[in-house]
């Protein structure tokens, strides 16, 4: 591409401007004769989305004179180089907000939970189909965001959006790489070498949810990038291996603590031969939609693993996510259980408690620091797997060991030969519980394919409750 | 209130958003140059990137606006005012 000066370069953003401006003419003046809190609402989103129309415009505004002054800098004779460094110190301050952070001043667009998935499926169903097709190539982000479109819709919409973020995030690397090479001072050495390690962070991860989703079967569920969040921890993603929309049991699956997309391969082979130990007519999803808590983040109060913080956030997006899944079907309802490891289990409580997801049938806690007051399901619909040698799931941190909650049927997690011969494996400590061939696995396998009477019951209880249970006294 | 009027309000947020090229600043600054291996031309495509993300952003959370209005509308001439009561921001 043959440079553009500064000149050709004003025409063009002119140009852009004046469509920019013409796109916030939509959100002039409010909904005639609407009153009431919805009203309400709605024009405090048109006020905000004004203020960030106006602030974009006066961004370009900013970039367009810096243009023009280099333009004529040039023209008067100043040397290149100073009107280089000059019209480089205006770019490098565009487009960020007053903190020197990357505009816009909103949070990322991230449209789960933002409305009612009953309401976005009627919505979708009373759109004819151009509108669904302009929508799906136009704003895949929001398309493959929303709960309770079509599990094909999303996927497809999802699947767009990774390709464009593996895009920016290629040529990001790129520009990361040409910047370390090009300075000399040491400030901006370790800046250019921490830039880059962020942007492979944020690479790997989503090469990581590209590789999950690389198989037959498989459907991107939902995908939301933020890049500005550290070590690519902003990749938030969920597959499902079947078809959520029409299989007969689906078993939706949370992860905890230190857990991020580089693991949805491995979780993938790992729910893949679950659904196949559950049965014929089972979709299993992984769910990695909230922002995990991670061991840098323990200290921070808002983010640590030791507060429910992240789990009432998680469990939110998680709770959205699930009534999608039910919103989106056509067909009779699904038998849906949600599984949670760890502190997953702690998210999965809290979309599972009142007012959260309404079409859940069975929830199993793996290796669980405990889920609060109520395990979120009746007697009957609420399993334990508590792992010999699992230090977390004695810890009773978030409440009651759930292993020892009334309401709460153990499953085992111990070596079992079967009546037929065959040998389960046990499983122990706590990252084992879905490792294919354990009894932890078959039976979490056979509440998913809503075969609860075939799963090996146990309370788990080991030598870390009795010892609780002494200091307890 | 006309859940026709609100409908078309929220149609209209989410055709503009549609129509609208999310890499048009920044493609007015992409490919800037002064120098060969001057810093205005690093500096142009890494804001080009940001502008791209900021109005892209932009245009999702106006179609989500506008689809949160069409959701209102379809909830008030459904008679669900409970529910169209709930469903007037879109975008967050």
């Amino acid at each position: 591409m043959t440079p553009a000066t500064p000149a050709l370069a004003a025409v063009r953003l002119l140009a852009a401007r004046a469509d920019l401006a013409r796109l916030g003419d939509v959100l002039a003046g409010a909904v005639p004769d609407w009153r009431g809190a919805a009203a309400r609402e709605a024009q405090e989103a048109r006020a905000a989305l004004r203020r960030r129309h106006e602030d974009l415009l006066a961004d370009v505004d900013g970039v367009l004179a810096a243009l023009g002054v280099a333009t004529l800098a040039l023209a008067g004779g100043t040397p290149p180089a100073a009107v280089d460094a000059a019209l480089a110190l205006a770019l490098d301050a565009a487009g960020r907000d007053a903190t020197g952070r990357d505009a816009p001043h909103a949070p990322p667009t991230t449209p789960a939970g933002a409305v009612d998935p009953d309401g976005v499926a009627r919505w979708w169903a009373g759109l004819d189909p151009a509108a669904r097709a302009a929508l799906e190539r136009d704003r895949p982000a929001l398309v493959g965001g929303l709960d309770g479109l079509p599990a094909a819709v999303r996927d497809r919409a999802n699947r767009r959006l990774l390709a464009t973020e593996q895009g920016r995030a290629l040529a990001d690397e790129r520009a990361a790489r040409e910047r370390l090479a090009r300075v000399r001072d040491p400030i901006g050495l370790v800046t250019a070498a921490w830039e880059l390690r962020e942007v492979r962070a944020r690479l790997a991860r989503l090469s990581a949810v590209a590789a999950a989703v690389d198989g037959p079967g498989r459907a991107l569920l939902d995908l939301e990038v933020d890049p500005r969040r550290q070590d690519g921890e902003g990749v938030r993603a969920a597959v499902a291996q079947g078809d959520v929309d029409t299989a007969a049991h689906v078993g939706v699956f949370t992860p905890g603590f230190t857990t991020g997309v580089d693991e949805l391969p491995r979780r993938l082979e790992e729910l893949d031969a679950l659904a196949a130990s559950a049965g014929p007519g089972t979709a299993t999803v992984a769910w990695y939609g909230y922002d995990a808590p991670q061991v840098d983040e323990v200290a921070d109060p808002d983010r640590s693993v030791l507060g429910r913080g992240p789990a009432e956030e998680g469990g939110r997006r998680l709770a959205s996510f699930l009534d999608g899944l039910d919103a989106a079907r056509t067909g009779p309802d699904a038998h849906v259980t949600a599984v949670g490891h760890s502190y997953g289990s702690v998210v999965t409580a809290a979309a599972l408690a009142p007012g959260g997801a309404g079409g859940v049938d069975d929830v199993v806690y793996l290796g669980s620091p405990g889920v609060g007051p109520a395990p979120g399901r009746p007697p009957g619909h609420a399993w334990v797997v508590e792992a010999p040698g699992d230090p977390v799931a004695d810890t009773g941190w978030f409440g009651p060991d759930p292993n020892r909650a009334p309401g709460v049927t153990g499953l085992s997690a111990r070596e079992v030969a079967l009546p037929d011969g065959r040998v389960l494996a046990g499983s122990h400590g706590h990252v084992g519980y879905l490792t294919p061939g354990s009894t932890s696995a078959t039976n979490v396998g056979a509440v998913v394919g809503g075969r609860p009477q075939d799963a090996v019951l146990d309370r788990g209880v080991g030598a870390g409750d009795r010892l609780r249970r002494v200091f307890e006294r | 209130m006309s859940p026709a009027a609100l409908q078309a309000a929220g149609a209209a947020c989410v055709a503009a958003a549609g129509a609208a090229p999310a890499d048009g600043p920044a493609e007015g600054v992409r490919g800037l140059a002064i120098l060969p291996a001057g810093r205005a031309a690093p500096a142009a495509a890494a804001l080009a990137d940001r502008w791209e993300v900021a109005v892209g952003r932009w245009c999702d959370d106006l179609a989500a606006h506008g689809a949160a209005l069409d959701l209102a509308a379809a909830a008030y001439l459904a008679g669900d005012d409970d529910a169209a009561g709930v469903l007037g921001g879109g975008a967050r």
